[in-house]
């Protein structure tokens, strides 16, 4: 494969499948932009490489059966630090007319 | 047209498509409050207005006037793209949200969702030349779809209400919906099957891929479904990234300046007959080391991200600037208290700089990126403030040398 996969030390940590809910249908490998999640031999969602998970929540909102939990967010020191500054929850700013921060997502 | 979303009070005027924002940078919660979300296409497509550079004319559908979009790139288009990578506020090179006709789309044409920053319509757009589509672009406030989907923006909520505003219930019932795979951050496709009765696929990660996917019967590759962050996609964030920390530049010829004249006695002002010359080597020789800093954060990093040692962003970094450290240590030969100062400021600020690139990297997860600052923040912090303490220490001693006359 042309694409070689980044993996960053800390990532995917609140990724989880439940496997007894998992209907092998697909629609999370389909949505993985790392192929962190793939199909076990029985067609059901595993945790292919924990590391490549960016934790964007892709698969959790395409799982119909709610099979997959991961806590979600955009993985931007930049955002975070704003929402530190501003005391809300991580918030880059990008479109929001306000141009605060350095360039981000 | 009926408007089946509830009224906003103040509704945006049907000419205002690409209304610049206005609002004063620390006033994103009141610009939010203030501004009610448009509930319907904020583009009167039936106006006799001129077309946009990137439309070739009108469509009349069951459900009123749009446009038909051009599907080759024009000279302007590609201009969008060079300052989209250029400027700060590049949330303003956008297109109006509502929906659009490329080529001959009729009652069970594919409709193709996207975002409503122009390099994202853009890039869909040319990746169908030769076909027929419509193109439903949701309202973004500007952002791409990743990002977007991100912050719910290029959301199922968003999604149902442009289906419903734009008439495509009337226009194309039963037609299929093709997502962009990066926005399903943002939009659940069973969701919106389920909302819509419609058919939802998912389509490849990047426009450019959409033919090789609709020739093959939307059977998507595994390279398709893949992110790729190669040397070329993270070079062309540079520039941005370049131009948005020009003030960083500038900033660190403050602390150089002031050592500068702190080198001579009887400053401040620089004693008459000071060497100005010779100052501004002074003031240069320092600056080298934080702006080689800031060089290594905005532009090696990003480019030798792969094959830098270590795994954590402001490691690496760090790392960075401590090699340009050595290199600048050997040419400047500044005394101690400036050499200290230089390598401290220029490894905390590659370091701060290589964190920051987190969110421009495609692979971080922000557990993981916060995990990270707690720890790094506070070593880059104190690296910096260090860098000035020593310079501060430098000054004072060639103040006290100077008030009592030895060197």
């Amino acid at each position: 494969m042309k694409t070689r996969s980044f993996t960053y030390p800390g990532n995917g940590r609140s990724l989880a499948v439940d496997a007894a809910r998992c209907r092998a249908c697909g629609a999370c490998f389909e949505v993985c932009p790392h192929a962190a999640i793939e199909p076990g031999p029985d067609g059901v969602a595993r945790v292919a490489e924990r590391e490549a998970c960016m934790e964007c929540g892709a698969c959790a909102r395409a799982c119909p059966f709610g099979a997959i939990s991961v806590e979600a967010g955009v993985g931007c020191a930049a955002a975070i630090l704003s929402g530190l500054r501003r005391g809300t929850a991580p918030d880059c700013g990008c479109g929001d007319g306000c141009g605060d921060g350095p360039p981000c997502c | 047209m009926p408007d089946p979303e509830p009224r906003s009070p103040r509704k945006p005027s049907p000419l205002e498509p690409l209304r610049p924002f206005t609002a004063r940078r620390d006033s994103g919660l009141e610009l939010r409050a203030a501004q009610p979300e448009p509930t319907e296409a904020d583009f009167d497509h039936s106006s006799e207005a001129p077309l946009p550079h990137w439309a070739e004319g009108r469509v009349d559908t069951v459900a009123g006037r749009t446009l038909r979009v051009k599907s080759a790139p024009g000279l302007r288009d590609r201009l969008d793209l060079v300052r989209s990578r250029l400027v700060r506020r590049r949330e303003r090179i956008r297109v109006a949200p509502g929906l659009y006709a490329l080529g001959n789309p009729g009652t069970g044409t594919p409709v193709f969702v996207t975002a409503n920053y122009k390099p994202s319509f853009d890039a869909l757009r040319f990746a169908l030349s030769h076909r027929d589509a419509w193109l439903l672009v949701l309202d973004t406030k500007g952002v791409n779809v990743w990002c977007a989907a991100g912050k719910g923006r290029f959301g199922d909520a968003e999604l149902l209400r442009r289906l419903r505003a734009s008439g495509l219930e009337r226009i194309a019932p039963r037609a299929d919906l093709v997502l962009p795979q990066l926005g399903a951050t943002g939009v659940g496709a069973w969701k919106i099957a389920k909302a819509t009765g419609r058919r939802v696929r998912v389509g490849p990660v990047r426009a450019a891929d959409l033919g090789a996917w609709l020739d093959s019967g939307c059977v998507a590759t595994a390279a398709m479904r893949r992110v790729r962050f190669g040397l070329r996609e993270r070079a062309v964030l540079i520039p941005r990234e370049i131009v948005a920390r020009s003030g960083a530049f500038a900033l660190a010829l403050l602390p150089a300046i002031a050592f500068a004249w702190s080198a001579k006695p009887g400053i401040p002002p620089v004693a008459p007959g000071a060497n100005l010359a010779a100052l501004a080597a002074r003031a240069f020789a320092w600056w080298a080391a934080p702006a080689g800093g800031l060089f290594m954060g905005l532009v090696a990093f990003p480019l030798a991200l792969p094959v830098i040692p270590f795994r954590h962003f402001s490691a690496k970094g760090a790392l960075l600037g401590a090699a340009w450290t050595a290199a600048w240590l050997a040419a400047a030969r500044l005394p101690p208290l400036e050499s200290i100062s230089g390598a401290l400021a220029a490894t905390s600020v590659a370091s701060y700089l290589a964190v920051n690139f987190t969110g421009s990297s495609t692979c971080t997860s922000q557990d993981a990126v916060k995990r990270e600052l707690r720890i790094a923040l506070p070593l880059q912090a104190a690296g910096a403030v260090l860098a000035l303490l020593a310079l501060a220490a430098r000054m004072a001693l060639a103040l006290a040398g100077a008030a009592g006359g030895a060197p």
